[in-house]
């Protein structure tokens, strides 16, 4: 391990200097909100009457809210007025015509993360137009999605060609008004994905390996809808372990998932934004709304994160448990350095019949980091038989980071039967003395222990991208201890 | 607290307690005046407040209080305890002719009535709100407090009796209102032990406000427990505020049986190195009853250690809430915190709100926290089936075996029993007529 966490820094943080975009072009809305924005926004991009009622239902009562201030979270005041809502996915003119323009330090990164060759030119920022194996390899994927039904697209396109589908579904689970960062997003929402199963379809490949090269510049206010019809599965993974370029600072996006009778969704992220220097200036606010509804019976939905970038997290993916016997799991792995704060966990609302979750949440905290786990499991009084099992640890590492819990258990049945539990521990020395003695090089037995804590998350992932994670918590990590 | 700027409209309830304020003997005390403006400025905290989240006071603020008369007519059953100092306060006054307290050497107890007439900078000094604690009704307490009790244990003071606070309502028809206040001073090396039960009857709605402030010196040990057994209209409030130095030990019982509607926080600062702190608690709602208590344990320097245990059982209507904070500071390294919160739901329409909360800014701790809510063990109820217990009954023993993990830590052997007794009566149970 060559790169001091100085250097790592450094790269991670030389593509972000930009901050909010500056340099207006031609189709790109000036900074500011109001309701000639929206109508703007759903006007260039051709959207039926319903939607844009929808997205100014949401911004008036947007007006109405107030910024959140329960998080366990220091929040330098946002102004809203100061971003610029629209602005055309299309090539900087500043982006690098090839990897060999690209800092090696950031393709050295890559190189410890193990990222496809072909992969690293579009998570390096460079222009599009340049990186052709991507786009071919893309057409193939879409044929084989196409052969079994998949509908797999960006946001816009759907609502052009199945507005049927998103009248329906849209805003079903977060509605508009859900929250502020929910409702600011409603309104404003400029892209995003959106995949629909038919019924009795398993998807053909993990929806991941396709996202990651294929998805273009969604922008800051991202929507996501997967709705999973009757009996079918889909493994969706969202983000990528490479540290992204990426102008915005605030991100506000809303993932909504629909898994109907018998169907199974498993939603996977993997979320390394800039982080800020390692002073705590700059870096992403990433306030992002997920929530899934099991709304048949038997279905199953299944949540895995890892969080290892963003100044400033504020997610909690849920799971509302309509169908009885249906399933919600939460499995999550977070990460803060430096002062990086991330407040984040879970709701698991129980309202169907036998219904379980599971939550899993790894939480660590090393220099400045604050690192809070926030959860909700709720058990309504229909939900005879109900099962909840919560396993919350944190390990520490230095005396200047903390690690905070903040479990709400709220039962009315009693047949139900919740159980949570959390540690808090450290690396012990013992531990580290014995896989020194081995020969193993502190970093490395840091990153071992490390990855070894995370074990029930990472197995959760997609295979090649548990990989990616575990080699990513090594990269965040370093220097760290020692 | 953004509303805190703006002057807030009164409500009645608040308006109420103004006109209470105003007939007070001691309201022209700068330290129950500044109290009583923060009260009456903040008003009755709402269900917006993380604090009150899953507890309204709705009912409590519609309702009219008087304030009871000192002398008031009552002759209450007293605990027969076994050589135990006694204090008996009815309606919120004191009353020597019912107490029993001997002169003991290193002991002096001052009640604050007898402060409130003789040395008001003493009283000031004592009513201060302690670490500018944010509970209103702390303020309330602080401006209102008629009566109650400065227990002052000398350096090396080992008392072998428990002191006893007996506090009960008169028979009056109407709604009355209390705010004792529980000094307690405990010396360097002293030992004691201080029960405050809170004994009701009949069904008129009472309201009872206690605070009670805690400061053990170094290597001081209080054992502390409080029995709320109100009638089930009441209103129950309380605080138990301790800070301890470096070697202190505080043993803390808190048993809720009775109001319609109990509050208990209790917070707790571990400001000496080696102090050590224990709270165990028992809720048992039933009815409509809501039970909440709210725990905040502070380990403020290294080598500090706390544990908590707390049961709740809701059963028919009733509403446990429990929230427990351990709040590690950064300084605070090898601190050793353990928290679990087991609960029993017994019927469908009760529920149970609980929230164990650990916030750590350190690495070298050792914390650790659990919370289950579930029902009996089938099993166990199967097996009891078998040797010829009906159901009801086997649900009964099963119940008292889970709340009498608490129960039997308690200090005295009557106390005990009469809560051994008093669960029999509330677990529903037969045990007697039982094969």
């Amino acid at each position: 391990m060559s790169t001091t966490p100085q250097d790592l820094e450094q790269l991670v943080g030389q593509k972000y200097r930009h901050g909010f975009v500056t340099d207006i072009e031609s189709d790109t809305l000036p900074p500011g909100l109001d309701e000639n924005v929206i109508r703007h926004i759903s006007r260039i991009k051709n959207e039926p009457e319903f939607l844009l009622q929808w997205r100014l239902k949401a911004y008036r009562h947007w007006l109405t809210m107030q910024a959140p201030d329960w998080a366990h979270l220091k929040i330098a005041p946002i102004d809203y007025q100061a971003i610029s809502y629209y602005s055309a996915p299309k090539a900087r003119a500043d982006a690098p015509k090839s990897l060999d323009e690209v800092d090696p330090k950031l393709l050295e990164t890559y190189d410890k993360l193990g990222i496809p060759l072909h992969e690293r030119a579009r998570l390096a920022g460079v222009a599009v137009d340049a990186v052709f194996d991507s786009v071919s390899v893309a057409t193939t994927f879409k044929d084989r999605l196409a052969k079994a039904g998949v509908v797999f697209c960006s946001f816009s396109d759907a609502v052009q060609h199945h507005p049927q589908l998103i009248e329906k579904y849209l805003g079903s689970v977060v509605p508009h008004g859900d929250n502020y960062f929910a409702a600011l997003n409603s309104a404003v929402f400029t892209d995003g994905s959106f995949v629909y199963i038919p019924k009795g379809v398993r998807c053909p490949m993990e929806l991941s390996t396709y996202f990651r090269i294929n998805a273009a510049n969604t922008g800051q206010f991202e929507r996501t809808l997967i709705i999973a019809d009757e009996g079918s599965t889909v493994s969706y993974l969202e983000g990528c372990t490479a540290p992204m370029r990426d102008e915005n600072q605030l991100h506000a996006a809303v993932v909504e998932l629909v898994a109907l009778k018998d169907a199974n969704i498993k939603y996977s992220t993997v979320q390394n934004w800039y982080p800020g220097d390692e002073n705590g200036l700059g870096g992403i606010y990433n306030f992002v709304t997920k929530r899934g509804e099991c709304r048949g019976a038997n279905s199953k939905i299944s949540w895995t994160q890892v969080e290892t970038g963003s100044a400033i997290t504020w997610k909690y993916p849920s799971c509302i448990l309509t169908g009885d016997n249906s399933v919600g799991e939460f499995y999550s792995v977070a990460l803060t350095n430096h002062y990086q704060q991330a407040d984040t966990g879970t709701k698991m609302i129980h309202i169907g019949r036998n219904t379980r979750s599971t939550i899993v949440s790894k939480g660590i905290s090393a220099g400045h980091g604050q690192n809070s786990y926030r959860g909700l499991v709720k058990i309504l009084s229909g939900a005879e038989g109900a099962r909840n099992h919560t396993q919350c640890d944190s390990l520490l590492m230095g005396d200047r980071c903390g690690a905070h819990t903040f479990p709400y258990v709220e039962v009315k049945n009693a047949t139900a039967s919740v159980e949570h539990e959390a540690s808090t521990s450290k690396i012990s020395d013992d531990q580290l003395f014995y896989c020194r003695s081995r020969g193993i090089s502190q970093e490395d037995a840091v990153s071992m222990i490390v990855n070894g804590f995370c074990k029930a998350v990472f197995k959760e992932l997609p295979m090649e991208f548990a990989v990616e994670a575990q080699n990513l918590l090594s990269v965040s990590l370093e220097g760290a201890v020692g | 607290m953004t509303a805190a700027s703006q002057p807030i409209a009164k409500s009645a309830a608040v308006t109420r307690m103004q006109a209470a304020f105003e007939h007070h003997t001691g309201s022209s005390m700068p330290v129950r005046q500044q109290a009583f403006a923060l009260f009456s400025h903040n008003g009755f905290p709402g269900t917006r407040d993380e604090q009150w989240k899953y507890t309204n006071l709705r009912r409590l603020e519609a309702r009219e209080f008087g304030t009871g008369q000192p002398g008031t007519p009552y002759q209450p059953e007293i605990l027969k305890t076994a050589d135990a100092l006694q204090m008996v306060f009815v309606d919120g006054h004191y009353r020597s002719e019912l107490s029993n307290v001997p002169v003991i050497a290193g002991l002096q107890i001052t009640t604050l009535s007898e402060l409130q007439q003789s040395d008001q900078t003493r009283l000031s000094e004592i009513l201060a709100i302690p670490g500018n604690h944010r509970c209103r009704f702390v303020a309330l307490n602080t401006a209102l407090t008629e009566d109650g009790v400065l227990i002052e244990a000398g350096p090396g003071t080992k008392l072998d009796c428990p002191l006893v606070l007996d506090f009960f309502w008169s028979d009056a028809q109407w709604s009355l209102m209390a705010h004792p206040r529980i000094v307690i001073r405990a010396g360097e090396h002293s030992k004691l032990t201080v029960i405050e039960r809170f004994t009701g009857s009949g069904t008129t709605v009472h309201f009872n406000n206690g605070v009670t402030t805690a400061q053990l010196a170094e290597g001081a040990h209080l054992e502390h427990c409080r029995i709320q057994n109100e009638n089930s209209s009441s209103f129950h409030i309380g605080l138990l505020y301790a800070e301890l130095a470096e070697q202190a030990t505080l043993l803390d019982h808190q048993i809720n049986f009775g109001a319609a509607l109990a509050r208990m926080d209790i917070h707790v600062l571990l400001n000496g190195r080696d102090s050590r702190a224990t709270l165990n608690g028992l809720q048992f709602a039933t009815g409509t009853q809501h039970h909440d208590t709210h725990l905040q344990v502070e380990h403020c320097v290294p080598h500090t250690q706390s544990n908590e245990d707390y049961r709740g059982i809701a059963d028919q209507r009733g509403r446990i809430v429990f929230n427990g904070k351990v709040h590690v500071h950064e300084k605070a390294i090898k601190t050793d915190a353990q928290q679990s919160s087991r609960n029993l739901l017994l019927s469908s329409t009760a529920e149970i709100d609980t929230k164990p909360e650990l916030e750590i800014y350190n690495d070298d701790v050792k914390c650790a926290h659990g919370a289950t809510v579930g029902q009996l063990d089938a099993n166990a109820l199967f097996y009891l089936r078998s040797r010829g217990l009906d159901e009801s009954q086997a649900r009964a023993l099963l119940t008292h075996a889970f709340a009498n993990h608490i129960i039997a830590q308690l200090p005295v052997a009557e106390l005990r029993e009469q809560l051994t007794d008093a669960g029999h009566v509330r677990f529903g149970a037969q045990l007697e007529s039982a094969p």
